[in-house]
């Protein structure tokens, strides 16, 4: 961990897995150092560090981690209206580590592979629907 | 400052889609070509994120389309306050071709002579069949994917290679316009489907806008470059040109730019060629002010930086029950229809628009779509958006007005201190109408084919691929900046061969027109060549 304190790791540890809950072989985030991520995406930001930091301090004013867990999720959604620009940054980097680790990707279908080198194999779809298209003939106005 | 390099017959400015295009026609030739790039080269093996699980993150940060986001040392930021679209555009050898999704229509006949046809706008002073053998040229070199038989153009030159594959998303689409009796068609894609020119064949792995490391894409660092570099065209990069200079006779003389170092460097030239895209290039000329100039070069009509067209578009998103495989193959292409292209009295706008029916969202961009909620039911809502979503991008055509446009922002600069665009524009209310009328059809087609729900965004910011007008092409020196040669009217050994020229915008993709144009000019120019060159 590069930037965030060990209490708000914890805290953000805690709230990933709450936006994201283990499921069938989808792990959860903190399984797949989600956090981690997080972190490093933190470092090179000043200003999204910040935004982190004030946000996680104010969770953590709730005692957040002594919460039950249905406590903790109202809470998350009270901060999801009055705290918009930590929480829409929260969203998007939980999302961006999750949706970007090869056991994710493998997990909703795809190879957990990324597009290249290897690439797709596509079917070259039904031509024969554009017959009645051909068959109406020229739309293209002559000037 | 250093002049340390000799004249040359013709400098061009930007290694973009035109300048590619262009420099090479010049090279072959014989003529003395430099093309100076604002930019470097990428190396397609190393330079991309797509052999990289965090390859979506790319497209958020260092390879986001709009320069404001990406903010990389070679762009410059752009005042984009007053616009409700954002402008795009990369800057490297190949510019935004880079970036681009490789959609490769030509305009239409009609979109030559709409002042004609429907009293809009003006006329271009060349036509559709001008073009034709430039397009035809300049489809063999990039490279074209697609079926020939489009009933909504004459004929056309035959196909380099087959259509990318529709998948099974695009068989579902076509079946909505198949029973509504409308118009579809493959879509014409600079992107090779089997191997062609060297290049290897798609291998349909999606993220067209990253960049392909494959170089099956058609950005011209690929297709035109190595060609005009072997015939020996001179191309120098990181080269950001802050104005154009005239000599005593009003002629272009040469062009200021900062090197790799910042040092300041003059290249002189016969003839200079603006390819820098519809926003660069009104910033160089109006940066480019004199005391002979006073308004910024080649302005004396005072349309430099007006007209500012973009294509508008409004998305439409149909969800489907079935899973489409929505993440295989080049995520733009796939379908376009022609349906309501051409002006119909029965409606209350002019002129019209194309869809392009896009590919299903990749899983980092379905998570924050929107409509995925966290929490307890966030995988359940995953699973049934993704690779079950089919897109249509309306794309509208805008018309020219003098209030949309591009000037000087009295601070912003780059990180050289060269002076910044502002962007104004404001949507017209015959797009808005046009738009709308979009967004109904395309909701009737996705219905059809059996989507479940539809959303849309009535206009997309970040959707200014698109520059154009801002240097228009006329016969009245009043009413126009260039002539139908992409001569200024001002300045007669100065060309302008981008986006800027453009008199109207039709109402598809314009780069394959861009560069038939680039390719047309660069014909005349050398037909004409005897006279530059002995100045």
């Amino acid at each position: 961990m590069r930037t965030l304190s060990k209490n708000n790791a914890d805290i953000l540890g805690e709230i990933v897995d709450l936006l994201i809950p283990a499921k069938e072989n989808l792990p959860s985030p903190s399984k797949i150092n989600v956090v981690d991520h997080i972190d490093d995406a933190l470092s090179n930001t000043p200003k999204l560090k910040r935004i982190f930091v004030e946000g996680l301090s104010e969770i953590n004013n709730e005692k957040f981690l002594s919460l039950p867990k249905i406590e903790q999720i109202a809470l998350l959604k009270k901060y999801e209206s009055s705290n918009e620009a930590f929480f829409s940054q929260l969203l998007r980097h939980t999302y961006n580590a999750y949706y970007t680790n090869p056991i994710v990707t493998a997990g909703i279908g795809m190879t957990g592979k990324p597009p290249q080198p290897m690439g797709y194999t596509l079917e070259k779809g039904n031509l024969t629907l554009l017959d009645k298209v051909i068959k109406k003939g020229q739309i293209w106005r002559n000037p | 400052m250093s002049a340390d390099k000799k004249k040359v017959d013709v400098l061009v400015i930007g290694a973009g889609a035109s300048g590619a295009a262009f420099t090479w026609k010049m090279a072959k030739s014989g003529m003395k070509v430099m093309c100076l790039e604002q930019g470097d080269w990428l190396n397609p093996s190393t330079d991309y994120s797509t052999s990289s699980t965090d390859w979506e993150i790319h497209r958020q940060t260092d390879f986001n389309p709009n320069p404001n986001i990406r903010s990389l040392d070679v762009d410059y930021p752009i005042n984009d306050t007053e616009s409700p679209i954002a402008p795009l555009m990369y800057n490297a050898v190949g510019g935004s071709t880079i970036h681009w999704s490789a959609h490769f229509p030509r305009l239409k006949p009609s979109d030559f002579r709409v002042k004609t046809l429907d009293n809009v706008a003006d006329d271009w002073p060349l036509s559709y069949f001008d073009l034709e053998p430039y397009f035809a040229l300049n489809d063999e070199m990039m490279g074209v994917a697609g079926l020939n038989g489009d009933t909504a153009y004459p004929p056309k030159s035959p196909r380099q290679t087959p259509p990318v594959g529709l998948g099974k998303l695009g068989d579902k689409i076509a079946s909505g316009f198949d029973k509504l009796d409308w118009h579809w068609w493959p879509s014409d894609s600079a992107i090779n489907t089997v191997e062609y020119d060297g290049r290897p064949g798609c291998n349909n792995c999606g993220p067209c806008d990253l960049g392909c490391s494959i170089k099956a894409k058609s950005s011209t660092d690929v297709s035109y470059w190595p060609k005009a570099l072997e015939l020996g065209a001179e191309l120098i990069t990181n080269a950001r040109v802050r104005e154009i200079t005239v000599d005593r006779f009003g002629k272009a003389k040469s062009a200021i730019y900062y090197d790799s170092n910042g040092e300041v460097r003059e290249q002189n030239a016969s003839i200079i060629v603006l390819a820098s895209n519809g926003v660069g290039t009104p910033r160089i000329l109006l940066n480019s002010a004199s005391s002979r100039f006073p308004d910024g070069l080649a302005n004396s009509s005072g349309l430099v930086g007006k007209n500012l067209m973009f294509h508008p578009y409004s998305i439409v998103t149909g969800l489907f029950e079935e899973d489409l495989e929505g993440h295989k193959g080049p995520t733009p292409l796939n379908i376009m229809s022609s349906e309501f292209y051409e002006t119909d009295p029965t409606r209350d706008f002019m002129r019209g628009y194309a869809y392009q029916v896009v590919r299903s969202l990749a899983p980092l961009a379905t998570a924050l779509s929107g409509h995925v909620p966290w929490g307890e039911n966030h995988h359940e809502v995953f699973k049934k958006r993704f690779n079950r979503t089919i897109t249509f991008a309306v794309i509208g055509e805008d018309l020219p007005e003098i209030h949309n446009k591009v000037t000087i922002d009295p601070e912003l600069t780059d990180s050289f201190g060269i002076p910044s665009p502002k962007i104004e524009y404001k949507l017209s209310e015959n797009s808005r109408k046009m738009l709308d009328h979009g967004i109904g059809t395309a909701t009737q087609v996705l219905k059809t084919a059996g989507a479940l729900e539809i959303t849309h965004d009535p206009l997309k910011r970040e959707a200014g691929w698109h520059l154009m007008g801002t240097a228009k092409m006329g016969t009245n020196e009043d009413k126009s900046v260039v002539n139908k040669y992409g001569q200024t009217h001002d300045v007669d050994n100065l060309f302008i061969i981008d986006g800027s020229i453009f008199v109207t915008a039709g109402a598809v993709n314009p780069t394959s027109t861009i560069q038939a144009l680039a390719l047309y000019i660069a014909d005349h120019i050398v037909s004409k060549s005897g006279k530059f060159l002995t100045q």
